[in-house]
C-alpha cells in the first residue's frame, strides 16, 4: 500500500535515512533514527503538526504491521519498512515549521491579557474535569493538591524565580527536579517544561538576554534529558530549538494575538495524551509570563 | 498491605492508555492502589515517597515501572501477573500482519500489489526499456521511459499504439516530470498551482518549474516528451497528446511549452493545437525567434525565465510582460563592478554545464552578445572545440553529454569532472569568468554547493597565486522544499563569493556584461 505524506517537519532528514521501529501506536509510530539519538514520528491525523513529524491523513492507514524493531529505510523521498507492504511517499509533501520564535508577543497588550486569562481558565476547569494530578491553580499554593502537584510546584516556582533573574544554574536545578516526573510516556515534569519553552520562545523577540537564556537553559535541559526517556527527550530536543506542536504554537499565537477563536484553539492544545496536553499549556501559560518587560543582560 | 513492582524493558504505551491501564489494575480484586509510570529517576523518587516502593530500584527512563499494593502477598503478585500479561498481548496484537512479502520483480507483480497504479516508470538499461514499455502499454498503463539508447525505429510504435489506446508515453530519455504534484526522475519539489507544462527538454523543465515557484506560480502537471519527439519522424506524437491533457484538465489554466525549435511541420502542428486549446499558452521552443511563435493567444518567449515569469503573469490574470533581455540594473552594477578585477588578459567565459539545455540557452544568449561560443554541443559545426577537454575562447561546454559521462555518473550527481575543470580553467590567465549551473531536486547531488564549494577555493587560490581573480558567476535551479534546500545551497555558494543570479539566462547575460564591460 502506498500512501503520500500530507506534510514533513522541519526535523526530517531530507536525505536518505535508515531508521528502526522504536514505539508503535494507534495513530502514531516512532522511528529511532540510525547513527541520532532522536525519533521521528509517522503520525496519521488531519491537522497535527510535529517538528519530527511525518504526517499522513488517509483514515484507513494501519500501523499494524509496523511491530517494534523491524527496520524503515528512506531512498529519494520513499520511506519503506522491512516485512510490510505499506510505503509512504513524502517527495511532494510540504515542510512544516513552527514559526514560534518570531511571534514577539507582547504579553502586556490588552488583548493578549485577556486571552491569557480565558486560557487560564478553561485549564483550570479542564484538569478538574479530568481529575489531572497537576492542577495549575494549586501550583502557586504549596502543599495542595496531589502528591505529584506538591512535589512538582517547589521546582516550578524556583524555575520561575531563577528564569526572571536569568539564572541559567538554578533553573536547570529547577528543570532536574522535575525532569521524567509524572505519568505517561511523556512525564507530566517534561510536557510542563516542553510549553514553558515555548512561552519564552513566544515572547523573546529579538531580545539578545533572553536569547542567551533560552539557549544556556536549553544545553542544560538536553543535559539532563538523560533522565528521561528518549520519546520525551526528542521533544524537549526539539523545544530548546524553538520547535514545538502546531497545537502549541498556534495557541501561543491565539494568546498573542487575542483570537477570538481562543477556546476550541485552547482545547486542542490541551486534547492531547491523558493529560501532556494540559501539562504543556500550563508550562506555556507560565512561560508567557516570565518576561513582560524589556529586560537585558547588557 | 502488600506492594511490589515489575519493570518492563523498552515498552511504551500512549498515556491514555497506561491511563486506562493503571485504573484496570486498581479494579482488581485485593488492589488498593497502582501505577504504570516511565522508570524515570524522579518518578522513582515520588512512588516511594507515596508509599508505592519501599526501596529506591535503579532508575530506567526508557522503561516501564508498574507498582502495585494490595491486601496481600499473593493479590500483589496476581495482579502483576495480569498486568504483564495484557501488556504482552498488546504488543502481539500489534505485531499481526508482519508477513515478509517478496518485493515485486515485474511490472505484472507490481500491479498485483497495487491494482489502481495506472502509471509506470521505466528505468533499465536501453536495449530492455522498449520490451518493458510495450508490456506496460499493453497493461493498460501510462508509461515515463527515464533510460536512454533507445532508437526512433522503437520509439515511435510505442507512441503510436500509445496514442490508438489513449495512453501516454513519455521518454525516451525522459528525465523530468512532475505528475499530480509527484516529482519523477531529476526534478523539484514544487508548489501545486494552474500552470501546465510540456517540455522536451529535462532541465529545461526543472527550469521553469522551478522560477515559476521562486515567482509565486504552480504547476498542475509537468509532461516530458524526452527530446526526439518533436522531429518529424515522431511527429511530436507525446507534446500533441500533453497539450490535449492539459486542454482537457480543469486546473490547467494556462500550458507553456518547452523545446528546443521542432521540425517545422512539427511546429506547424502544435501551433495549431496550442491555440485550438482555448487556454493561453506561452512557448519557448529556444532559439527560435519568439515573433515567430506570437499570435493571439501564445506567447512566444526567447528564455526559460521569460517563459516562468509569463506563465505566472497571466496565471495571476495579469499581461505576459515585455521581455527585453537586458540587465536589471542591479546586475549591471555588479558587472562593473566585477570587471574591474580582471586583468587585460582575462577576456574569455568558461562555462561548464550540467544541463544540456542551460548549456544550449548560453550559447544562444552568449553568441548573441559576444559572436562566437565554442563548445561540444555548438550552434554551428565551426565552432566545435577541437579538444573537448581544452576551452578555446568563449567556450560553454555541457559535461552531461555522453563523450563526459562513459563509465561515470551525470555531472549532476557526481561533480569530480566538473571540479578537475574549474581548476584547469583557473591555470588559464585568459580565463574571466566561470560559469556555472546547479541543480537540485530529486535525482541530483544531495550538497551540490559542498561538493563545489572546496574546488572554487582551491581555484581562486590558484588564479590569486598568479596574481589574478576569477569571477565566478552561477544560478542555482531549485526551491526551497527540495531535498537540498535552496537558500542554504545559495549561501554556501555567496559564501565563497559566486555571484549568484536567478536564472540561467541571467548568469549567461551577467558573464557576458562583465567580459564585455572594460
Amino acid at each position: 500500500m502506498q500512501i503520500h505524506a500530507t506534510s514533513i517537519g522541519e526535523a526530517i532528514p531530507r536525505d536518505n535515512f535508515d531508521a528502526l521501529i522504536h514505539s508503535a501506536f494507534d495513530t502514531a509510530v516512532n522511528l529511532h533514527l540510525v547513527d541520532a539519538e532522536r525519533l521521528i514520528t509517522l503520525l496519521v491525523s488531519d491537522h497535527y503538526e510535529l517538528p519530527q513529524g511525518i504526517r499522513i491523513e488517509s483514515k484507513d492507514v494501519r500501523f499494524q504491521s509496523l511491530t517494534v524493531g523491524l527496520l524503515a529505510a528512506c531512498r529519494a523521498g520513499v520511506l519503506r519498512f522491512e516485512s510490510s507492504p505499506l510505503t509512504i511517499d513524502l517527495r511532494a509533501a510540504p515542510m512544516w515549521k513552527c514559526h514560534i520564535s518570531e511571534l514577539n508577543a507582547d504579553m502586556q497588550s490588552p488583548s493578549a491579557e485577556r486571552s491569557w486569562t480565558a486560557v487560564w481558565q478553561i485549564l483550570n476547569i479542564r484538569q478538574k474535569l479530568n481529575k489531572t494530578e497537576i492542577i495549575a491553580d494549586d501550583l502557586f499554593q504549596l502543599n495542595t493538591g496531589s502528591l505529584l502537584s506538591q512535589k512538582i510546584s517547589r521546582p516550578i516556582l524556583q524555575l520561575i524565580s531563577s528564569t526572571e533573574q536569568f539564572d541559567i544554574e538554578d533553573s536547570i536545578h529547577a528543570a532536574e527536579k522535575m525532569i521524567g516526573l509524572g505519568p505517561g510516556v511523556t512525564p507530566s515534569g517534561d510536557d510542563f517544561l516542553i510549553g514553558f519553552l515555548a512561552g519564552l520562545w513566544s515572547t523573546s523577540g529579538g531580545n539578545q538576554g533572553q536569547l542567551s537564556f533560552i539557549h544556556s537553559f536549553g544545553n542544560g535541559l538536553m543535559e539532563i534529558a538523560k533522565q528521561t526517556n528518549l520519546i520525551s527527550r526528542t521533544y524537549i530536543h526539539h523545544a530548546t530549538k524553538g520547535q514545538f506542536s502546531s497545537s502549541l504554537s498556534n495557541l501561543a499565537q491565539a494568546i498573542a494575538f487575542g483570537s477570538e477563536n481562543i477556546r476550541a484553539i485552547s482545547e486542542a492544545a490541551m486534547h492531547v495524551g491523558h493529560s501532556s496536553g494540559m501539562d504543556s499549556v500550563t508550562g506555556l501559560l507560565i512561560g508567557l509570563c516570565i518576561w513582560n518587560t524589556e529586560l537585558s543582560l547588557a | 498491605m502488600a506492594t511490589s513492582q515489575r519493570m518492563i524493558k523498552n515498552l511504551y504505551r500512549d498515556s491514555v492508555s497506561l491511563m486506562q491501564f493503571s485504573e484496570k489494575l486498581r479494579a482488581l480484586d485485593g488492589i488498593k492502589q497502582a501505577s504504570a509510570v516511565m522508570a524515570t529517576e524522579n518518578n522513582i523518587s515520588l512512588l516511594v515517597e507515596a508509599g508505592l516502593l519501599g526501596t529506591v530500584v535503579p532508575s530506567s527512563p526508557n522503561d516501564l515501572l508498574i507498582v502495585v499494593e494490595g491486601e496481600d502477598d499473593s493479590s500483589v503478585s496476581g495482579a502483576l501477573d495480569q498486568a504483564e500479561a495484557m501488556l504482552k498481548q498488546k504488543s502481539a496484537e500489534a505485531g499481526e500482519g508482519g508477513i515478509r512479502r517478496v518485493p515485486p520483480r515485474s511490472i505484472e507483480m507490481g500491479l498485483e500489489s497495487m491494482p489502481a497504479a495506472n502509471f509506470v516508470l521505466i528505468s533499465t538499461p536501453g536495449e530492455y526499456a522498449a520490451a518493458e514499455a510495450r508490456k506496460a502499454l499493453q497493461l493498460g498503463l501510462h508509461v515515463m521511459i527515464f533510460s536512454d539508447n533507445v532508437s526512433m525505429e522503437e520509439e515511435i510504435p510505442l507512441k503510436q499504439y500509445a496514442r490508438e489506446h489513449d495512453l501516454l508515453v513519455m521518454g525516451p530519455d525522459c528525465g523530468t516530470a512532475i505528475i499530480n504534484g509527484i516529482p519523477l526522475g531529476f526534478a523539484n519539489v514544487v508548489r501545486r498551482g494552474d500552470i501546465g507544462v510540456v517540455a522536451a527538454s529535462g532541465t529545461g523543465l526543472q527550469q521553469v518549474t522551478s522560477l515559476i515557484d521562486r515567482f509565486g506560480g504552480g504547476i498542475t502537471q509537468a509532461i516530458g516528451t524526452g527530446g526526439h519527439d518533436l522531429k518529424s519522424e515522431v511527429g511530436g506524437i507525446t507534446m500533441l497528446q500533453g497539450i490535449a491533457a492539459l486542454t482537457a484538465d480543469p486546473s490547467t489554466r494556462v500550458i507553456l511549452l518547452v523545446s528546443k525549435p521542432p521540425s517545422p511541420d512539427v511546429m506547424k502542428n502544435v501551433l495549431e493545437q496550442a491555440a485550438q486549446s482555448g487556454k493561453p499558452v506561452v512557448v519557448d521552443f529556444i532559439g527560435a525567434e519568439p515573433a515567430s511563435i506570437t499570435s493571439n493567444s501564445i506567447t512566444g518567449v526567447r528564455t526559460l525565465e521569460d517563459a516562468a515569469v509569463a506563465s505566472v503573469n497571466i496565471s495571476k490574470g495579469k499581461s505576459p510582460g515585455k521581455f527585453s533581455g537586458n540587465l536589471p540594473a542591479r546586475s549591471t552594477k555588479v558587472a562593473k563592478e566585477s570587471a574591474t578585477k580582471l586583468n587585460a588578459k582575462q577576456r574569455y567565459i568558461r562555462g561548464l554545464f550540467s544541463g544540456g539545455t542551460f548549456c544550449y540557452e548560453t550559447l544562444l544568449l552568449l553568441s548573441e552578445k559576444l559572436g562566437t561560443v565554442y563548445s561540444n554541443i555548438p550552434l554551428n559545426k565551426e565552432h566545435k572545440l577541437e579538444d573537448v577537454w581544452k576551452s578555446q575562447e568563449h567556450t560553454a561546454i555541457d559535461l552531461g553529454d555522453d563523450l563526459f559521462t562513459q563509465g561515470r555518473p551525470h555531472p549532476m550527481i557526481d561533480f569530480r569532472l566538473r571540479n578537475e575543470r574549474i581548476l584547469q580553467e583557473a591555470e588559464d590567465p585568459e580565463t574571466a569568468v566561470i560559469l556555472l549551473d546547479i541543480v537540485l531536486g530529486y535525482g541530483s547531488n544531495m550538497d551540490p554547493a559542498g561538493e563545489l564549494v572546496p574546488a572554487i577555493q582551491q581555484a581562486q587560490k590558484i588564479a590569486a597565486k598568479a596574481r589574478r581573480k576569477v569571477i565566478f558567476v552561477g544560478s542555482v535551479c531549485g526551491t526551497e522544499g527540495d531535498p537540498q534546500n535552496l537558500s542554504r545551497q545559495e549561501a554556501m555558494l555567496r559564501d565563497v563569493d559566486v555571484i549568484l543570479t536567478d536564472s540561467n539566462a541571467q548568469a549567461a547575460r551577467l558573464a557576458a556584461a562583465i567580459v564585455s564591460g572594460r
